[in-house]
């Protein structure tokens, strides 16, 4: 069973993301770029979710249907990936011992030490039961967000359905959702918000090698170790699982390096939009609080941005980009 | 709807000033060395893009969020008691991340690299404070990540196979972790309890995740064992998770329950 539910992991935390990453990376001509194939294509893959759960929720469907339906697109998905990639889907360039430095070493030991000490311990919270416990019920019981017969939605919580997100892949993982959300998708995620660290470095130190580890380093060590205990990375290393602290420790800084990507005179590429747009979707689906801490700076960004380049297509862009923040605030309105 | 409907300035300028003593509680040092980053990067940085990232985009920030209109507007999606969140959207740790790398980068030899990266290290290590010190981090021997008392007692209830519908009533501090294993096994009270106060002389209530005054949670603190299984009785509650250190006026078995299990200082009781 350990056998299946590792394998079961790999393929839908690893293998599908990269394959769903790939729609968008494929035609990049950088090399080496699995790493961030893979962040994008966890956007995707929560993306999905978010467009598919929201009406689904609102006309009360059966827990079980979202998941099967989710199961049948992705897969869809997948294949398409595979075909349209067929021959390329891998890219490494050769790998060179000389070239690695201590930078890089440290990097990695200092990651698998984090995803050690999640492994291996655990930082109870008693903040996050309500939604775990709702993942639990949706499993057990099938209703989605309405606590009995009768009773009105909880919107909060089913504008932003990370519960049913998690329901859904422990599922397919064959794991209990507590044991998926505490211990499984975490230590993904602590990889996950690494990497993308890695990638913002890259982004701000372009054809320097060993910034961008020195970068990550201090990034890893200022959310670990640093003058204060509440900043947005230390919340998401102590509670990995919450949406809130996703969208805080891992979407809000791929959103900065997208934005130094798409609102860029010389790439302004469609792709980075969309990559954009998956964020959005991704950190919809993880918090409500995504309609104020994930808009607010795509807007202040794309002014900014548009002034420098004297640019209108970035506001026109983002304004596409904040659709789901839009949709998301005006639900919340009418339902609360 | 009108966004703008009891807008009052000086108490919006309360709140932001409460919300930014929450998010910079202590910890002045952080703010004056991001604040010297930031004045660093308007001063040094020639990339446009990165200026405008980590400059420009700050202080726009800032004056969003010290903007009481904003603040007003924000409360009709964000709980005020999570609204300090919103300093998140401040890339703090990627500015000094950036400062110190820069730092670094400006030096010629690798040694002198590794040497500089090391003491910035160990500056953080001795001066900081690390994420776990104010406590948390426990070992626990699943990977439900919970406490194993919680795992021990779900599992016994679940088990137990005398009553199909499963109603139990637990210790407050384990509430919040049983439904987390079996949410079949319904709860007499969970984390969030009715709380019941005095307001202006009326009695008030509301639902609140500190059980004081809520009067089951604190009668089965107080281990009277009549209340308990009277309001046992009434609920149809058929098991009962208790505490083998706390005090208890009379013990379960007098008055139709039975010890089914019994582990980490917690007794499981069954109604016979």
């Amino acid at each position: 069973m350990i056998i299946l539910q590792g394998f079961q992991a790999i393929v839908w935390l690893m293998i599908i993301p990269y394959l769903l990453g790939k729609f968008i990376t494929s035609k990049d001509e950088e090399k080496n770029k699995m790493l961030y194939t893979w962040v994008i294509g966890t956007c995707i893959q929560m993306g999905i979710f978010f467009v598919l759960a929201i009406p689904m929720i609102l006309i009360r469907f059966k827990f079980q249907t979202l998941r099967n339906l989710y199961f049948t697109i992705i897969v869809i998905l997948c294949m398409i990936s595979i075909w349209l990639n067929r021959g390329k889907i891998i890219k490494i360039s050769k790998f060179n011992l000389k070239s690695i430095s201590i930078f890089q070493i440290v990097a990695i030991i200092l990651t698998f030490l984090q995803v050690f000490i999640i492994f291996k311990y655990s930082n109870i919270n008693n903040d996050d039961s309500s939604f775990v416990v709702l993942s639990n019920q949706m499993i057990d019981y099938g209703e989605m967000y309405y606590y009995e017969e009768g009773s009105p939605l909880n919107a909060r919580r089913a504008l932003a359905p990370i519960s049913a997100y998690y329901s859904t892949l422990s599922q397919y993982l064959f794991v209990h959702v507590t044991i998926f959300t505490h211990t499984v998708f975490p230590i993904v995620l602590v990889i996950l918000a690494n990497v993308i660290y890695y990638y913002l470095g890259k982004t701000l130190f372009k054809e320097d090698k060993d910034s961008p580890y020195i970068f990550m380093l201090f990034m890893i060590l200022a959310n670990y170790y640093f003058f204060r205990i509440k900043g947005a990375g230390s919340y998401f290393f102590r509670f990995t699982w919450f949406g809130r602290s996703i969208v805080a420790g891992m979407l809000l800084p791929l959103l900065w390096k997208i934005s130094l990507d798409c609102m860029n005179k010389e790439k302004n590429k469609i792709k980075d939009w969309l990559s954009l747009l998956f964020v959005v979707l991704a950190s919809c689906l993880c918090s409500e609080m995504s309609v104020a801490i994930i808009s607010i700076p795509i807007v202040i960004l794309t002014i900014i941005n548009s002034i420098r380049d004297k640019k209108l297509s970035y506001l026109l862009k983002s304004v596409g980009v904040l659709i789901p923040c839009l949709i998301i605030a005006i639900c919340y309105l009418i339902i609360r | 709807m009108n966004f703008f409907e009891g807008f009052d300035f000086n108490m919006e300028k309360e709140k932001i000033k409460a919300l930014f003593y929450h998010f910079f509680d202590n910890v002045l040092l952080s703010l004056i060395l991001f604040s010297l980053c930031v004045l660093y990067i308007f001063l040094t940085e020639k990339n446009k893009k990165i200026r405008d990232l980590f400059g420009w985009y700050v202080i726009s920030i800032i004056i969003i969020v010290w903007n009481p209109l904003v603040i007003h507007i924000l409360e009709n999606f964000i709980n005020f008691s999570s609204m300090y969140r919103l300093y998140y959207m401040i890339p703090m740790y990627p500015v000094i991340a950036y400062c110190f790398t820069k730092v670094i980068q400006g030096l010629s030899k690798k040694s002198k690299k590794i040497l500089c990266t090391v003491i910035i290290f160990s500056v953080v290590l001795i001066f900081g404070k690390s994420i776990y010190s104010e406590g948390g981090l426990r070992e626990v021997n699943n990977f439900y990540k919970l406490p194993d008392e919680s795992v021990f007692v779900a599992e016994a209830i679940y088990k137990d196979e005398k009553y199909k519908e499963k109603r139990a009533i637990v210790p407050y501090g384990m509430s919040s972790h049983i439904q987390q294993i079996h949410s079949t096994i319904q709860l007499a009270y969970t984390r969030i309890v009715k709380s019941y106060s005095l307001e202006n002389g009326l009695p008030s209530t509301a639902d609140t995740d500190d059980p004081a005054g809520n009067e089951l949670v604190e009668k089965f603190s107080e281990g009277d064992t009549k209340y308990i299984v009277d309001y046992c009785n009434s609920q149809r509650i058929n098991y009962i998770v208790y505490d083998d250190n706390s005090y208890l006026e009379e013990p379960f078995e007098n008055y139709g329950f039975e010890k089914i299990d019994s582990a980490y200082n917690f007794s499981v009781y069954r109604r016979i």
